[in-house]
């Protein structure tokens, strides 16, 4: 049930964030549901990922997945929807559980959270990184596929 | 078309591009593609988050113009629109005034009003307020503060503060003043879920995605630039919350 209401509202918050950055239209609804998106991705994998770190891993590959194929069908730039849908997995709450950790002297506990916060960057970077490299990849190889369809033609 | 004009036009909008939040990548492509469509022989376009270069050449003459970008505004209704007027253009090659009409044209299109903008920001306040644990109370509190940033913000910018200070006041000001809160009323508040809440508006998202997009198009020097935009809004942040924190 909670994971229900966290979705809603990864949801809304999105949205907010979405006309912060000035999106209108039906681009506005397809980036929040990115928002969604990202999450219900972070949570079902929990079912067979054992640790965070891979479900962070999986959503931003999911994600990426989703907003490279938004832009193509919406003809927009990729941003927009990245943007948006990437921010329910930024960990903006283990960086403040860091910084209380630090000034109330839990020195150790603060670091652990520090290299936490910084795991996560790093693994949703990293699944950004590698689907937008595939996605390119195909696009490359259909675009040579089809010169060489127009060669072939020409002869 | 001359090729001043095209230079003019290609570097016209490229520079509003990086202006409201593209990527380098998509920058510098666009660029090259509408030179390419007038017959410009060479084209050396170079584009980093805070200059642009180009460098035309119709075989006999060259001609290059720099455009320095000092102010970044997010606006991805105006880059969604400039990259479907960069396809049209490719595809139809209109004179230079049409060009210029059209960018004028995108750039007077309406933005969501102050009202919603303040609404937008106080739904997601609350949203990621109850996204982190919080309750239906706690949420109202975020979305209270959540208009204080937003508000913050825009006098901020009214007297030309930097980012990065801007940052550090906005986050100090949600620290300290939902700490108060909780130390005032006993604990009846969810104080971490409220100001996880009014960090999440705070976060660098779109600098951190598009240092991606730079990075994965081998533009090592753009992603450099804007992961460490990312790093300096993240640790404004933290700076802010650790001062809030000392004085509750």
């Amino acid at each position: 049930m909670t994971q229900i209401i966290q979705c809603l509202c990864a949801f809304t918050g999105t949205l907010g964030l979405g006309i912060i950055f000035n999106i209108r239209g039906k681009n506005l609804f397809f980036a929040a549901l990115g928002g969604i998106l990202s999450w219900t991705a972070f949570s079902l994998s929990g079912l067979f990922l054992p640790s965070d770190i891979g479900q962070y891993f999986f959503a931003a590959i999911i994600i990426s997945l989703y907003s490279e194929c938004m832009a193509m069908i919406r003809k927009v730039p990729v941003t927009i929807f990245l943007v948006t849908s990437m921010i329910p997995l930024v960990p903006g709450g283990i960086i403040f559980k860091t910084m209380q950790n630090l000034i109330s002297g839990k020195n150790r506990l603060g670091a652990e959270m520090g290299i936490y916060a910084f795991e996560i960057a790093g693994s949703i970077a990293l699944g950004i990184l590698l689907m937008a490299y595939v996605v390119r990849a195909i696009k490359q190889i259909m675009h040579v596929r089809y010169l060489f369809k127009l060669k072939k033609d020409k002869h | 078309m001359k090729l001043e004009e095209v230079l003019d036009a290609s570097i016209l909008i490229g520079y509003q591009l990086l202006c409201n939040g593209a990527d380098v990548y998509r920058v510098e492509q666009s660029i090259d593609y509408i030179c390419e469509a007038y017959g410009a022989k060479e084209i050396n376009s170079f584009a980093i988050p805070s200059s642009i270069v180009v460098t035309i050449s119709d075989g006999t003459v060259s001609l290059t113009k720099t455009k320095r970008i000092l102010k970044h505004k997010t606006n991805l209704d105006r880059v969604e629109k400039l990259a479907g007027l960069s396809r049209y253009i490719c595809a139809t090659k209109p004179s230079y005034q049409t060009i210029t009409e059209r960018v004028d044209e995108i750039l007077a299109l309406p933005m969501w009003s102050i009202k919603w903008q303040y609404f937008a920001q106080m739904l997601a306040g609350a949203s990621f307020c109850i996204f982190f644990g919080g309750n239906l109370i706690d949420s109202l509190v975020s979305a209270c503060i959540g208009a204080l940033v937003m508000f913050l913000g825009k006098k901020l910018e009214t007297v030309n503060a930097n980012s990065f200070f801007i940052n550090i006041i906005c986050s100090f000001c949600v620290a300290f003043i939902s700490g108060k809160i909780g130390v005032l009323s006993n604990g009846y508040f969810n104080t971490d879920a409220i100001t996880i809440g009014g960090i999440m508006l705070l976060v660098p998202g779109l600098a951190l995605a598009n240092s991606m997009r730079d990075f994965i198009a081998s533009d090592t020097m753009s992603g450099l630039s804007r992961m460490t935009e990312a790093l300096f809004v993240a640790v404004g942040v933290a700076l802010g919350v650790a001062v809030a924190m000392f004085f509750i």
